[in-house]
């Protein structure tokens, strides 16, 4: 009899051990690279949009503050001079930070930044400037001029664009509304911690926004994680779809007035950025995600930057505190 | 213990209604809905109501292979209203594999059968890219069954049966990880557990009226496996936990099961059944997936009991070909606030028709045909919004080899 039982236990595992479909684990990867939305150190960061990104300072308006887990990111307010501190004009800055797997933790924790970036994945297809002001938008080439090694003060590495002429950094840059943009991914840049290659991936906020997918319905959002509240998860929810609207839809605003004239403006937060606005711009222009989407898809960004160039004026106005 | 950050790697499935239950696809049950808990004549008594066996003579075998079709259109409400989309056809293959010997023993009838079904699983398969994916993709659970057990006249008209349970449960369940297109975690586990089975029969000794009850007591299966995530660049970035493959563990409970039956010889053709079902679904109270590397998951469930109402008629039109139809009434223990596209089930109304014919001494076929209807469910709460309709179809067919029991 327990023979038979046997026998039956046997085929039914048999069975059962076919109709499954086997799932296996693989090592967490032992270290990330990610490209700083907020360049300030994880976890207590400094919450500065770099490097210029103006539109990224409009989609983000100051709501609190929201530091926590998930997002701690686009929201206390308050940028730095970062561009004119790390990217003397016309120079774009892309901080990248590292967290390193901790297998007593089973997670991953801020951790030193790479040594170096792949040049060899500085591609046509990886690196991206273009002036969205033109009608079809312009490209223009740019190329990593110098990496800034990390500080006492600054645990992340900046990665220093230009744009080129031919192979000569360019000292200016023409008037006009620019995007930049890096993928990041297997098919995007690298970053090199001594020999390993580990693909550049977006910080969250952009990882969250670059899908394009609209965060006020709940179904598209991510899951909420733990410790976060839902009144701070709703906030969270509220930035980001505010921050990837900038970048989804074409503009239809300049500049800050930086006369203090904010005439069909919309004021930025009085606490935070006194006695300025966002002006209506004269014309719509290609949005940015739309413009970056025609060389590689637009969920593989790491990284995308935008800005604005006054005519006769190699300043890039939003980035400068007042 | 952390939350995993995938908030609802969720859960089970159906099958029809009822928690994960799926009916007996013995075409004989099918065909009689489930009715013929007081009624059994064959090998597959081993699972049905083992006390029957003690009516077996000889060596006795009932096969049958089934197709499961299981489809649910999902109707977006609320800020998805508009929306709309349907699982994937994907049929499953239940089968029944039952054999019997009887013999007396002690002067009493007495009779042994072994045999497997598949009496739990969910069949959900939605497309990748659909509006729900963020809750749930794929279900792929099935509980597999194996019976040994026994039933013997313990005095005239009185049969008494019972015996050994082993389920065995694997799942692989597919979630997509919002908003991210091509990201999704998977897990996939496996487990089993012993139960018992206790039955009984009497056939009123001045009426041609037999009483039967079987019950099975639940299966505490603890489901071991592996979990992984698919996201592109291998975790969620800049995330404090990021998801991590590791090792998943879910106790998953198959509920007890009463079913007890009429079964009354109207005439000389015709034979009818009635059977009611208790199901134990109370005790599923929520999913509960612990990862190995700190994860865990909980998706609630809030289940209460389950009852089902089954009516069944066998007319016997010649000797060697007989037919059936049944109809059952499923009261789901759902709690519509937690309901789910991992679990599309409700209340259901289901039919069936069926036939055997002897086309050789001792060697029959058997189909069955049976059709559920589940109530359109609107989901409330902290559901995923929307409205779910979801029917289902089997189909049954076997052989039986050497029925040689008493008729009713």
């Amino acid at each position: 009899m327990l023979v038979r039982r046997s026998v039956l236990l046997a085929v039914v595992g048999v069975l059962a051990a076919a109709a499954c479909r086997d799932v296996e684990q693989r090592d967490p990867a032992p270290v990330l690279a990610l490209a700083a939305f907020d360049p300030g150190q994880y976890p207590d960061r400094l919450a500065t949009i770099p490097f210029p990104n103006d539109l990224g300072l409009r989609g983000a308006p100051y709501a609190g503050p929201l530091r926590d887990a998930f997002l701690d990111v686009i929201d206390d307010g308050g940028w730095r001079e970062s561009f004119a501190t790390w990217a003397p004009f016309p120079g774009i800055a892309v901080p990248v930070w590292a967290q390193a797997f901790n297998a007593e933790t089973g997670a991953y924790a801020l951790s030193e930044p790479p040594t170096a970036i792949a040049t060899d994945t500085f591609t046509a297809d990886t690196v991206v400037l273009l002036r969205v002001s033109d009608d079809p938008p312009t490209r223009l080439p740019a190329a990593m001029i110098q990496l800034v090694r990390p500080t006492e003060t600054s645990p992340s590495v900046y990665m220093l664009f230009r744009p080129l002429e031919g192979t000569t950094p360019l000292a200016s840059i023409p008037a006009g509304r620019y995007v930049f943009a890096l993928r990041g991914g297997r098919n995007g840049v690298h970053a090199l911690f001594d020999d390993v290659r580990v693909p550049l991936e977006a910080d969250r906020a952009i990882a969250v926004i670059a899908p394009n997918r609209d965060l006020d319905e709940p179904a598209n959002r991510p899951p909420k994680p733990e410790g976060v509240t839902d009144a701070q998860f709703e906030a969270q929810m509220d930035q980001l779809e505010a921050l990837r609207s900038v970048y989804a839809l074409p503009f239809d605003w300049g500049r800050v007035d930086v006369l203090n004239t904010c005439v069909n403006g919309v004021p930025v937060p009085e606490a935070l950025y006194p006695g300025r606005c966002w002006l209506p711009s004269p014309a719509a222009v290609t949005p940015a995600f739309a413009a970056v989407d025609q060389y590689f898809p637009i969920e593989e960004i790491a990284s995308i930057q935008t800005f604005e160039v006054i005519p006769g004026d190699a300043a890039v106005r939003e980035e400068v505190t007042p | 213990m952390k939350k995993l950050v995938l908030a609802a790697f969720l859960a089970p499935a159906v099958a029809l209604a009822n928690g994960y239950d799926v009916p007996n696809v013995n075409p004989r049950d099918l065909a009689l809905a489930g009715s013929a808990v007081a009624a059994q004549v064959d090998a597959a008594a081993a699972y049905q109501n083992p006390a029957a066996l003690s009516r077996v003579q000889g060596i006795d075998v009932n096969v049958a292979v089934s197709g499961l079709f299981l489809g649910t259109e999902w109707q977006g409400a609320g800020s998805l209203a508009g929306q709309s989309d349907k699982t994937k056809f994907s049929p499953v293959p239940p089968v029944s594999v039952f054999a019997a010997y009887g013999r007396e023993l002690g002067g009493r009838p007495f009779g042994i059968g072994f045999g497997f079904n598949v009496p739990g699983g969910g069949n959900v398969f939605w497309e990748d890219g659909w509006e729900g994916r963020g809750r749930i993709i794929t279900v792929d659970r099935k509980v597999y069954a194996a019976y040994l057990t026994a039933g013997y006249e313990l005095i005239p008209n009185l049969r008494l049966g019972g015996g050994l349970v082993y389920y065995y449960g694997t799942e692989y369940l597919k979630q997509g990880i919002q908003p991210f297109p091509d990201a999704y975690g998977e897990l996939s586990t496996r487990g089993g557990a012993l139960s018992f089975d206790l039955a009984a029969e009497y056939t009123l000794p001045s009426i041609p009226l037999t009483i039967g009850a079987d019950y099975k007591y639940q299966g505490k299966m603890n489901l071991e496996g592996d979990g992984k995530f698919v996201v592109p660049g291998g975790t969620l970035p800049g995330s404090p936990t990021p998801n991590i493959d590791q090792g998943v563990e879910h106790e998953l409970t198959f509920p007890s099961v009463l079913n007890v039956g009429l079964a009354y010889r109207v005439n000389d053709p015709w034979l009818v059944t009635f059977g009611f079902t208790w199901n134990d679904y109370s005790v599923y109270k929520a999913d509960v997936f612990e990862g190995d590397r700190g994860a865990r998951i909980e998706v609630p469930r809030n289940y209460g009991d389950g009852y089902v109402f089954r009516v069944g008629a066998e007319y016997t039109l010649r000797e060697n070909l007989k037919l059936r139809a049944g109809i059952l009434r499923d009261q789901s223990g759902i709690d519509e606030d937690f309901a789910s596209p991992t679990l599309p089930d409700s209340n259901a109304w289901a039919g069936s028709l069926g036939a055997s014919w002897g086309f050789r001494q001792n060697l029959a076929v058997n189909a069955a045909l049976f059709y559920a209807n589940l109530d359109e469910l609107e989901a409330t709460g902290d559901a995923f919004p929307g409205s779910y309709d979801t029917s289902v179809w089997i189909v049954s067919a076997g052989v039986s080899w050497r029925t040689n029991l008493d008729g009713q």
